[in-house]
Parts: C-alpha cells; structure tokens; sequence
C-alpha cells in the first residue's frame, strides 16, 4: 500500500516538474475553449501513465535464486534480469523526505555492467532493505572469497565486521563545515537557479530581457560605492545558501569502517547511506581552502571505480575532517608502509611562466575590452587588481605543485588559494600518457598524465626524461604485480 | 632532479624512451588526405551556394561584400594548412607493442605517447570507418576502466594486421587471467 503512495507522488512529482509552465498557462493564460481541452487531455494523460506505473509495480518481482538476483517486471514486454552476485558494486540506502514520512527506504543497487546498469527498489520497509543488504553483500563475499582463496588463499584479508566510528559530524562541526564552504560555489548555484528560471518563465512567453537589461544597465552605470554593496551582499546571500546547504545534505553525518569497507551516513530530509569498500577505492583526495585552514578542517574524497563512467555519485566527499581523520583513512587503506619516503620533488619554473603568460593574455583581452567599450566607473581597478593576483596565484599553484613516489605509491600535491593532495596506490594504475605542448618540448619538458578507474592524475612540467623514468617505473609496477585494481 | 627513490635500479627498467614505434600503412594518409579532401569540397560547395543565394540580396552585398575574398583566402589557407599537418602529422604517429604492454604516440606539435599494460585492457575493438574500408583498412580501439578520454585507438591497420593484433591482445590477456 505504502509503495502505490509513493508510487503516485513519484508520479505527481515528476509530471509536475515537466508541465509546470504548461499548468501555469493554464492558470493565467486568457481563457478559451482550448483551454479546458488542454486540461483533459493532460489530466487523462497523466491519469493513464499512474495508472501504468501501479500495475507494473503489481508485475515487479524480485528474488535471489543460485548465487543471482532476479528481477522480473513488465506489463505487456517482460523482462527477466538476472545479476549475478559477484557483479554488485554496492548496495546503498537511501531515504528522502516521502520515504521518511512513510517509514520505508529505497535500496539502490549498482552493478558492474555497463550504461545504467543500476536498480532501484522503492518502497522497502527498512528491516527488510537491510536484510536484503546484508544478505547481498555477504553472498557476494562468499564467492568472491572462493574465487580469491582458489588463487592464493593466505592473501586473504580478514576484518571484523564490527562497526568502527571515524567521525561523526556534530552540529557544531556543521556550521564550521558550513562557514567554510567554497562560496563561489553557491553564488554559481544561484545564477544557475536563476538563469533556469529565466528560461522556464521564457518558455511560456513572459518577457524577461527588460529586466536584465535594466541590471546590466545598472552594472555598467553603477558607482564604486554601489559595486562594493552589491558584492558585500553577495557574499551574505552566498554564506547563508552554503550553510543551509551544507546542513541539508551533511546533517549528522557519520562516517565508520565497517570490515573492509567505509560507510558514510548523511542527510536531513534526504538521508543517505553510501558505502566504499577500500578495495575499490582509488585515489583519496583531500584538500582545503584557506577558510577550512584556518578552521584546520579538510574535505576528503574517496574516488572509487563505478560501473561505467566516473560521476560525481561513485566519490565520497567527507566534510569537516581533521588530519587525525585523513592519517586514519591513509592507514587503513593502504597500510604506513605505502606513506614511508614520500619526498616531494617539485616542478618546472616554466610551469609559472607559462601560467602567467596565459593569464597576462586574458587580462589583455580585459583591458582592450575595457577600453573599446568605454571607461566605467570603479571597474578599472579590478582590472588592475587581477595582474598581481593572476602572478600571486600562478606562483603559489607552481610552489604547490609537486609529486612524490616510493614503491608502492603515488602522492601529489597542488593548489592555489587552497591545498590539494591526492595518494595513489600504483597498483589502480590504467594507463600512462606522456603529453608535450610545443613549448615544453622545446624545453624537454613533458606532463605525466596516469588515469585510473576513477579519475586521472597529472604531474605537470617535469623534465622529459623523468617523465620517462617514471613512465617506465608506473608500468613496471603494473605489469609486474599481479595486484588488482579492483 | 634527483630521482633515486626506490631499490629497483631505474635504469635497468624498460624504457618508454627506447620504444620503436612502427609507422601506420601508407594507405592510411592517403585515406586521410582524401577524407580531407571532401570535408573541404563540402564546405566549399555550401559556401558557394550560400553567396549564390545571397548574390541578389543588397544587404549582404553591402555587409559581406568588401570582405568576401578575404574571406575565400583565408579559407584556403587553413585548408591548405589542414592539408600540411594531417601530411605531417602522419610520419609523427606510430604505434608498438611490447611483451607486456602497448602503446600509441601520436601530435605534430601537442605530443602525446599512450601506455596501457596488457593486464588493464577490458577489450578491444577493431572498427572500419567508409574511407577506410576502401583501403582495406582498420582501427583497433583498446578500452581500459580508465575512461574514455584515456583509451587508446590505432588508426591506419591493414584488417589483417588489426585482427591479429586484436587476437595477440585476447590472448595476452587471457593468459594474465590464468596465471
């Protein structure tokens, strides 16, 4: 029963959200005959598909029969899938408000296949979804264990499955999350929101270029004074959409190991459980913006191979850690033995020069603008403020650039204004690009590019024959090692 | 820069350096140069046909007028210059394979060499564009889990070349799983 509610408010969900400015026509534009055909036809429309969509929910099986899960569905094309065990990725719960309110879960599992290959169980009591979980996970262990042991048995790993917190996010911690947040971020979600409002109101016809024109009028005639307003209000907009943001989706976050794999728990209305065994992760970022430094909090993330392409879904990002955090995940992912002798070697001078020619371009694209359309007030000197700020943030990125590598292991280091890192087991390595623009190879310099099954690394401006070396040693370690990637 | 980091002589390993990389078949340029060719007979058609159209209107006499040799020039420069560097570029492409992995090197100016060990490949494929199969030729796409920007193609294979390098990789990478 619980299921056909939700069921329809998918339904009204999603059906709203593709006709909303055709309702809005219906509820402003002038009215006509053709009106109320319009209205019927939609509502008859609508009416049928809910209809559909409950009586394939009557005809959606799903059962576990010799190492597989079956799911059966389909009205008049039926379908049988059969997913073998050993295939499923991972097995995620998640809840958003309606599933709260109902007290039910929605069960997403991820397969290894190809495009799309990833099914989603509305509408499971929560008992039952964790059962089923636990149930997939361990049926898949136990043949996965089988093939490995049939291999080389003693490599085995063995873990207690006792739940072992590793941070929990306490409502304190969230505001400081929150206050730190990227915050130019959010003032692109609010133009997004904005421009896709504009466009929606477009679509049904009301005239929306006045409006803006006036603004750009404003910008272009506005007083420094009036600048300074805007942006200082900007920025409170910004701060107050990050924080609610970040509480919205990182409310209570915990994150504990659970045997050999991570879980993460986060979420106020939409909660979420995800989980990344350490087998399949990556590379581990992290990294942190001169807020967060200031607070000593890092945001992590935990790339991990997907089924097909890398999304943003297959990486963990962890709000708020601390190093005590980052040292524990390091460890227990890859052992201390993997972070000994890391010795940072750094890049090219060129690295900066060529940095600073591009970016000296741009700003004289800028000021030949600036001078072709005609001087405006208090612009100019944001004009000149970007040259030194463009060499500043082209030094730092150069002076934060930097690689290094021991046996097992590879460690690089970037960032401008903030601070990035990234550890990279050389076992997950695909592949290894050597790329030359025409100034580097004048200068035998050359990027390492190493790609792996979730997202790429790249050492810029090193000498070509380093470059080489570590080439050859990346692919001395892969194909040496009978270590998997996954 | 000192690298001296690991207990493996580093010099000792198999270098990328060193790799002999064998040239793509003749035929292949002359494929390319004439797949060239006819983008450049399209694209000239369509603008002949567009001034032809527009030939009476006064507007466009007016606006594009003065400009439309420059025009012309221009666009038989950067074809003549497309011409030049798809010539080149080819005697800059090659491809080898080792015991253990394979690799692509391919840029005239933007240089690039691809690695991928035979244990990483997921498949391969050996694809045949028109232009190609009236070469009898054929390209060998190798797929790895690292994404498609990191995959590498083959362009330029005899079909007979491309199959068996296809088959050499099945059984290379068959053989990895056995062991």
């Amino acid at each position: 029963m619980i299921a056909i509610i939700l069921i329809i408010y998918k339904y009204i969900n999603v059906i709203i959200r593709q006709v909303w400015p055709f309702l809005l026509i219906l509820l402003w534009g002038g009215g006509s005959d053709r009106k109320s055909t319009i209205a019927m036809g939609l509502a008859v429309l609508g009416f049928a598909s809910m209809f559909w969509a409950i009586l394939s929910y009557f005809k959606f099986y799903f059962f576990l029969k010799n190492d597989e899960l079956v799911i059966q569905k389909g009205i008049l094309k039926k379908s049988n899938l059969n997913i073998p065990l050993d295939r499923i990725q991972s097995v995620n719960i998640n809840q958003n408000i309606v599933h709260q309110i109902l007290n039910v879960v929605q069960l997403e599992v991820d397969t290894a296949g190809t495009k799309g290959a990833e099914f989603k169980f509305d509408a499971l009591s929560k008992e039952k979804a964790e059962a089923l979980r636990s149930i997939l996970i361990s049926k898949k262990k136990e043949i996965s264990e089988t093939q490995v042991s049939s291999h080389n048995g003693d490599e085995l790993q063995v873990f207690s499955e006792e739940r072992k917190p590793i941070l929990n996010l306490s409502f304190a911690e969230l505001i400081k999350v929150g206050l730190s947040q990227n915050h130019f971020r959010s003032v692109g979600v609010v133009m997004l929101v904005f421009f896709w409002i504009q466009s929606s109101v477009e679509d049904i016809g009301i005239e929306t270029d006045k409006y803006t024109k006036d603004f750009f009028d404003f910008l272009v005639s506005a007083s420094f004074k009036a600048v300074m307003t805007m942006i200082v209000m900007a920025s409170i907009v910004a701060v107050g959409i990050s924080l609610v943001r970040t509480i919205l989706v990182y409310f209570d976050a915990h994150l504990w190991r659970e045997g050999s794999r991570l879980k993460f728990s986060h979420g106020l209305f939409n909660k979420k459980e995800r989980s990344a065994p350490y087998q399949k992760i990556q590379i581990l970022q992290w990294g942190n913006n001169p807020l967060q430094k200031l607070l000593k909090i890092f945001d992590v993330r935990l790339k991990q191979a997907s089924s097909s392409v890398v999304t943003a879904k297959s990486s963990l990002r962890i709000p708020g850690c601390t190093d005590d955090h980052i040292s524990y995940l390091k460890d227990s992912w890859l052992g201390d033995k993997a972070l000994e002798k890391l010795i940072i070697h750094g890049v090219s001078i060129h690295y900066f020069y060529r940095r600073v020619l591009w970016r000296m371009v741009f700003c004289a694209l800028l000021f030949a603008i600036y001078y072709l359309v005609g001087q405006i007030n208090g612009w100019l000197i944001f004009l000149v403020l970007l040259v030194p700020y463009f060499i500043y943030t082209s030094w730092l990125s150069y002076k934060k650039s930097g690689f290094a590598i021991n046996h097992t292991t590879l460690y690089i280091t970037k960032g401008m204004l903030d601070d990035d890192f990234a550890l990279l087991p050389l076992a997950k390595v695909q592949n290894v690009i050597i790329t030359q623009t025409p100034y580097q190879s004048r200068k035998d310099l050359a990027d390492v590019g190493v790609h792996t099954a979730s997202g790429s690394i790249s050492i810029p401006y090193i000498p070509l024959v380093l470059a080489e070396q570590l080439s050859d040693y990346f692919l001395y370690r892969v194909e040496s090692s009978r270590e998997l990637w996954m | 820069m000192a690298f001296s980091n690991t207990q493996i002589e580093i010099t000792s390993l198999p270098t990328v350096s060193s790799i002999d990389y064998k040239g793509l078949d003749k035929d292949y340029l002359i494929a390319t140069l004439i797949r060239k060719l006819f983008t450049w007979i399209i694209i000239g058609v369509v603008a002949s046909v567009v001034v032809q159209i527009n030939k009476s209107n006064s507007d466009f006499k007016e606006i594009a007028g003065p400009y439309i040799n420059y025009v012309i020039i221009g666009l038989c420069i950067i074809a003549l210059l497309n011409f030049l560097f798809a010539y080149l570029g080819f005697f800059k492409k090659g491809y080898a394979v080792r015991e253990k992995d394979i690799s692509y090197k391919t840029g005239l100016f933007w240089k690039s060499k691809t690695l991928i060990p035979f244990n990483r490949i997921q498949h391969s494929e050996v694809k045949q564009g028109p232009f190609e199969r009236l070469f009898g030729l054929s390209s060998l796409r190798v797929y790895t889990a690292g994404g498609s920007a990191s995959d590498l193609s083959i362009y330029g294979l005899k079909q007979a070349e491309a199959n068996h390098l296809k088959q050499f990789i099945i059984a290379k990478t068959s053989a990895d799983e056995e062991e």
